[in-house]
């Protein structure tokens, strides 16, 4: 019988441990829908970023798609000029609970910023947060303004910040390719020693 | 020792000395259990004695579901676990010369030794006759190769091969273990004619059986991947970081770990390879932007206790790569202002300085700018000398696949 008693004691300790770690685990878990690891696989697809050929061609279609235009400017900013039907939601704010309706609409978002890293940063707490079908304007609404709005500049049509504005070996000639550099320096990183352990199982 | 060694909780020399203390407890315990008793073992085969399924049919469960909880909660590292590689033909002769051996010698290898170990003759022979088929099967390798490495099928799970899920299967070999449990029992009574009386007198094992059963059953809600953990940092959390200016680290200060090579910086290109390759800042290394979570990296954007700069052409990528690693808890992490189109404005692009006000900061950022532009232009950012050593540290990755298991 005390046999029983140990046995059974033992089991129910060990259950409510486990238990009581999952609880925990989920109920501190940060309020994120979505992983970072399927996050980051979105960031990577660049057919969410609409540059200025996309605008110019959206806002002079007589029937434009439909899409909820997120100006994340502050409201000084917005005041002074923003595209028609445009809701101002400054950066400070998108999570707000106020705010979440906008996120959780159907239609396309479109979220312009002050600049295109922080447009994107947003997207991306946005689709951790759950949301879907976000997308982003490339440049910023003053380079809109000046390439779009007052008279389209074809030049400008496909621009992005994320592309290269120099012709950067020309500068730093030496460098060479950052392999050849890498090559003569030692590894910044620690290399990497590969173990590879086996494992023996037994009976 | 994982999780412990591979998250760098415990040295991974003292790898050996935990190997012994588990295979000293491993041997008391089998030994405990009589499993140096080969009439105990070989009873599986006759009926009258099941406890050699029970006692590795459990041990496979509970192992099973702390693997499986322990994993969701972010403490396990599946990827990490070995999984034996499947040679089917080597695996079949292998698992019938085993079942040979053990029903004629009443052991197998780890119960041989622990046998020989309190001192039993039959044992002793089994272990030499183990010597004997290893020493025959090294220097006849060449005979036996084809059939020890053919049909190689690589490293499948039953629930993949079955097509189910790992919750899935997890139950159902819990619901099996414990069916087995239950019908081995009733064979063995009926074979050893155990009195009724006996068999009330005997503890039950309902309870814990329940209990694994909710464990596993608990598990088949619980999502395939987790959305957040508990290291995370939250949305709230993120996005103040991401508006605060304090995740930037200016062109000057870059410039100048260039310059003397001195400062606690890392640079981390995050654009693709190619155009790394193309060019890079000096000293940077690349991590492109959708592999900062990697595997790989994690040691090293979480332990290294320098500045991690990330930089991309503008700052897109280096801003991807900095929420995702931030996102994930780790610190000491920045950008690059502006990028590399910004780095090369500001120290290739004349400024213009004000003569009239006699300001002497803006003289000095002037010259720094100076310096700068002819220290590049020169080509003196490439190092001529290697610089001073780093102190090497051994890290150790565990690869999964590749060894040869088994017992």
């Amino acid at each position: 019988m005390m046999t029983q008693k140990l046995l059974n004691n033992l089991a129910l300790i060990l259950f409510a441990i486990l238990i009581a770690a999952l609880a925990f685990n989920l109920v501190a878990a940060r309020n994120y829908k979505v992983s970072n690891r399927l996050v980051l696989e979105q960031a990577g697809f660049r057919a969410h970023v609409l540059d200025f050929a996309d605008m110019n061609q959206w806002l002079h279609q007589e029937i434009p798609n439909p899409m909820i235009l997120v100006d994340l400017r502050e409201p000084e900013a917005f005041r002074a000029g923003h595209l028609e039907g445009a809701v101002n939601i400054p950066v400070d704010d998108v999570l707000k609970r106020k705010h979440r309706t906008t996120f959780e609409k159907k239609h396309p978002k479109l979220l312009i910023a002050e600049d295109e890293a922080t447009a994107h940063a947003i997207r991306l707490i946005l689709l951790g947060k759950g949301h879907e079908n976000i997308l982003v304007m490339a440049g910023s609404y003053h380079l809109l303004e000046q390439h779009v709005l007052q008279h389209f500049d074809p030049s400008w049509a496909f621009f992005r910040e994320e592309k290269a504005a120099w012709d950067y070996p020309r500068f730093m000639p030496n460098t060479g390719t950052a392999r050849q550099a890498k090559e003569k320096t030692p590894s910044i990183i620690p290399e990497m020693k590969t173990e590879v352990r086996t494992v023996q199982g037994g009976c | 020792m994982a999780p412990f060694i591979p998250q760098g909780i415990i040295n991974p020399e003292l790898n050996l000395f935990f190997a012994l203390m588990l295979g000293i407890g491993f041997g008391y315990v089998l030994e405990q259990a009589g499993f140096s008793s080969s009439r105990k073992l070989a009873g599986v085969f006759y009926g009258y004695d099941f406890v050699v399924l029970r006692v590795f049919f459990t041990a496979g469960i509970t192992a099973m579901t702390g693997l499986v909880f322990f994993s969701y909660m972010g403490w396990v590292d599946m990827s990490l676990v070995y999984i034996n590689p499947l040679f089917l033909w080597s695996a079949v002769a292998g698992g019938v010369i085993m079942g040979f051996g053990f029903i004629l010698g009443g052991f197998c290898p780890g119960t041989s030794v622990v046998a020989a170990v309190i001192g039993k003759i039959d044992a002793m022979v089994f272990i030499g006759g183990m010597f004997i088929g290893i020493f025959v099967f090294g220097h006849f390798y060449e005979l036996f190769q084809p059939l020890y490495s053919g049909s190689f099928l690589g490293n499948p799970t039953i629930y993949t091969t079955l097509g189910i899920s790992k919750n899935w299967f997890a139950f159902l070999l819990v619901l099996m273990a414990l069916t087995a449990f239950a019908v081995t029992q009733l064979i063995e009574d009926k074979v050893n004619n155990t009195l009724p009386s006996e068999i009330i007198q005997r503890p039950n094992y309902r309870l814990p059986a329940f209990l694994i059963l909710a464990l596993v059953s608990i598990n088949l809600f619980l999502p395939a991947e987790r959305s957040s953990t508990i290291a995370e940092l939250s949305p709230g959390d993120l996005l103040q970081r991401t508006l605060s200016d304090e995740k930037y680290v200016s062109v000057q200060e870059v410039a100048y770990h260039i310059m003397n090579r001195n400062s606690n910086i890392v640079l981390i290109d995050t654009r693709a390879p190619e155009a790394y390759q193309h060019f890079s800042l000096p000293g940077a290394v690349n991590i492109p932007a959708g592999e900062v979570l990697q595997r790989q990296w994690q040691h090293f954007l979480k332990n290294d206790p320098r500045r991690k700069v990330f930089f991309s052409f503008a700052e897109t990528d280096a801003t991807t790569a900095w929420l995702a690693t931030t996102r994930a808890g780790h610190h000491n992490l920045y950008i690059l202002r502006g990028g590399l189109n910004h780095f090369f404005a500001e120290i290739f692009e004349p400024q213009e300085w004000s003569d009239t006000n006699n300001n002497v900061r803006k003289e000095f950022a002037q010259r720094f700018f100076e310096k700068a532009r002819s220290y590049f232009l020169e080509g003196k950012a490439v190092t001529t000398e290697p610089p001073a050593p780093i102190p090497v540290r051994t890290l150790i990755e565990i690869e999964t696949p590749g060894g040869i298991g088994g017992c």
